[in-house]
């Protein structure tokens, strides 16, 4: 099936000022893609990020974002929560309002079906029970979820999260990766980025590799670059790419190669 | 409380003013401290002191042909008597003692109009053209103390000339009576040359010059640009020092201007015209309805302005909307009951609100109540202890801190 195409990027220059990080970008996300925004840190992926969601203006080519209709895309974004200020006395719920005041649009207030559908997008990610709480006093993963229900809660046609898995620990990172997989088999287009390769290559279907100061720029379905030789000039290192189940797993070769903490061998060394 | 319930027409307005600068201040306080810019609002503070001097410079320059000096160290000013209409000076003037002087025996008649007067002699002119007491703060020393017994009888003894005492000796004390216009007044101030019939354009009136001055401020604050090299604190640390210098500058040049200034500053005036108020009110209106207006923006804008605009708000009009509400709230505010109180109630009001409370709105609230109720207490113990006004009303925000603080430790981190 022809899917209908959400953001369409051509000869895309991205930057600061007067700084061009990267030019000659071509790039399209159709409806229900889940694409991956990978590299090392530092590497522009947030400002590509930005770049497409309208925050940044290009420094060349253009950014088209169309719904199939031909009206303006919605974004659904999840900003990195450390971005966000602990001060601020607001109940999980009022968080996830806020999702529907871009939609509501000025001078008009939230009614019961905005505070009706800021519930429902709680309840689908699994924060329903939270509302009432302080957003501050939430876990990582709770106000990761409560974050991403914001963005849900606008209806978006794409959500789009900035390295929603920083600072989490191993099963916060699985169940938020559950879910945006869960959310995008519902249909709906989801484009990340992340600097932890690890955490988006086994759910997105598409992957973007950004390394400005090699002036590189890859995409393509993810199955196609999780390859050795494309990793190890994206991390500058060499890299090993090896299956555990269904799950490509990738090290840097000299991590393969040399014994853990925990080997015998290495231990018998001592 | 000597005196003070029976004297309301004394302090009624500034009281009402001091209970809805609290309030909105209070209110306007959680953004303020929500958004991290005490020091925007200190920088807001000083031009708001910048334009009222500099009102009170163009009105002299207006009604004044010649250039006005005042020679620092002679302490005395060219300016020609009764040249600054009454209604330009009188709501800051008129303090306590100056009612007082009202009631006592006609002044001797009004000296040859010199062009060059000391302050001494300034204070006596316009004492005649109806402007009593001008430049005497509340608790600030006058040229003569008090007789002895008169702090505690409230009445000014024998030979001692009323507009001259302490003024705190008079603050507070019994016998603290209302203004009645000295006999005659209106005709000397047409005499003078002074008075209504000399009037001096609306866009001279401080409390606009003040508020065009902090709306200017705001605008340019918000939109600053980034430097890697300059924290944002530095850019608004530039216009406070450069507004807090100009206030010191200009205020040197207006010659009975010093005691004014101090007045907007440290909010010592013990009464308040109702047009003040009036000003106060329709500023604070204003604001509450930009407030309900917008409030959504105002949240989503200052709690996550990049997915606010992500969205489609407007974020930089709506930052700087959200920071003119503040500046024309210091402007009308500080005019009324004086910067010091007004930045106090921005800042402390909050600070207990937030400790106590992690509701947004129940802050919000809390906030506004606390600025309201520590501007009417600090009033009334500012008259029942002879302190002056603006300090005692900062200092009583600056209390119910302790308890908040409290309330934070009893419930914990």
């Amino acid at each position: 099936m022809d899917r209908a195409s959400l953001i369409r990027c051509r000869d895309l220059g991205i930057g600061y000022g007067r700084r061009t990080l990267l030019r000659g970008l071509e790039l399209e996300i159709a409806s229900g893609d889940f694409l991956g925004i990978v590299g090392p840190n530092g590497g522009g992926k947030t400002t590509l990020l930005r770049t497409l969601l309208g925050l940044l203006a290009p420094q060349a080519g253009t950014v088209v974002a169309r719904r199939a209709d031909g009206g303006t895309l919605r974004f659904g974004y999840v900003v990195q929560r450390e971005h966000l200020d602990r001060t601020f006395p607001l109940s999980a719920l009022d968080v996830v309002l806020m999702g529907r005041y871009g939609r509501l649009g000025l001078l008009r207030f939230p009614h019961a079906a905005d505070r009706r559908a800021a519930r429902d997008a709680m309840d689908r990610v699994g924060v329903g029970d939270l509302a009432g709480r302080p957003f501050r006093d939430l876990s990582g993963g709770q106000q990761q979820r409560t974050l991403i229900a914001r963005a849900l809660a606008g209806e978006p046609d794409i959500l789009v999260l900035d390295e929603p898995t920083n600072g989490m620990d191993l099963a916060g990172e699985g169940a938020v990766m559950d879910l945006l997989a869960e959310i995008n088999r519902g249909g709906m287009t989801v484009l990340m980025v992340s600097h932890a390769l690890s955490t988006v290559m086994n759910r997105a279907d598409r992957l973007a590799y950004v390394r400005h100061d090699r002036g590189l720029f890859r995409l393509g379905p993810a199955a196609d670059l999780l390859r050795p030789e494309v990793l190890g000039e994206l991390y500058d290192t060499p890299v090993r790419v090896t299956r555990i189940g269904n799950h490509v797993v990738a090290l840097r070769e000299c991590d393969a190669a040399a014994p853990g903490p925990n080997d015998p061998a290495r231990a018998d060394g001592e | 409380m000597p005196g003070f319930f029976d004297h309301s027409e004394i302090w009624r307005n500034q009281v009402l003013a001091g209970v809805v600068a609290g309030a909105v201040c209070g209110y306007l306080g959680i953004w303020v401290v929500l958004r991290r810019v005490v020091f925007v609002a200190a920088a807001l503070g000083e031009l708001a002191g910048l334009g009222v001097v500099t009102a009170f410079l163009l009105a002299l320059s207006y009604v004044a042909p010649e250039p006005v000096h005042r020679p620092p160290s002679t302490g005395t000013a060219h300016v020609p008597a009764g040249v600054l209409p009454s209604a330009f000076v009188a709501p800051r003037a008129e303090t306590v003692d100056s009612r007082l002087s009202a009631l006592d025996p006609p002044p001797p008649p009004p000296p040859p109009p010199s062009d060059v007067v000391s302050d001494d002699d300034l204070a006596a002119l316009l004492d005649q053209v109806g402007v009593q007491g001008a430049g005497t703060a509340v608790g600030t020393e006058a040229a003569h103390p008090p007789a002895a017994g008169a702090r505690e009888t409230g009445a000014p003894e024998a030979g001692t000339p009323p507009a001259r005492m302490t003024s705190s000796a008079v603050f507070g004390a019994d016998g603290v009576r209302p203004y009645v216009p000295p006999e005659g007044a209106a005709e000397r101030d047409a005499a003078a040359g002074g008075g209504p019939e000399l009037s001096v354009p609306v866009w001279l009136e401080p409390m606009a010059v003040a508020v065009a001055f902090v709306v200017l401020g705001a605008i340019l604050l918000s939109i600053t640009p980034r430097y890697r090299r300059v924290t944002n604190e530095s850019v608004v640390g530039l216009a406070y020092l450069v507004a807090a210098g100009l206030v010191i500058l200009v205020g040197s040049r207006i010659p009975q201007g010093t005691h004014e200034v101090q007045h907007v500053l440290y909010g010592d005036s013990v009464s308040l015209d109702a047009g003040q108020l009036y000003g106060l009110l329709g500023a604070a209106a204003a604001v509450a309805l930009v407030h309900l207006l917008f409030f959504k923006e105002f949240l989503f804008v200052s709690y996550d302005p990049e997915t606010a605009r992500a969205s489609g708000v407007p974020t930089r009009a709506m930052g700087i909307l959200l920071l003119v509400s503040i500046g024309v709230i210091i402007a009308s505010a500080s005019r009324a009951v004086g910067a010091l109180p007004v930045f106090a109630f921005l800042v402390l009001p909050a600070v207990a609100a937030l400790l106590c409370t992690s509701s947004l709105k129940g802050a919000l609230a809390l906030s506004a109540t606390i600025g309201a109720a520590a501007s009417a207490l600090g009033y009334y113990l500012a008259w029942i202890w002879s302190f002056p006004a603006g300090a005692a009303r900062a200092v009583t925000a600056a209390i119910f801190v302790v308890p908040a603080l409290l309330v934070r430790r009893l419930r914990g981190n």
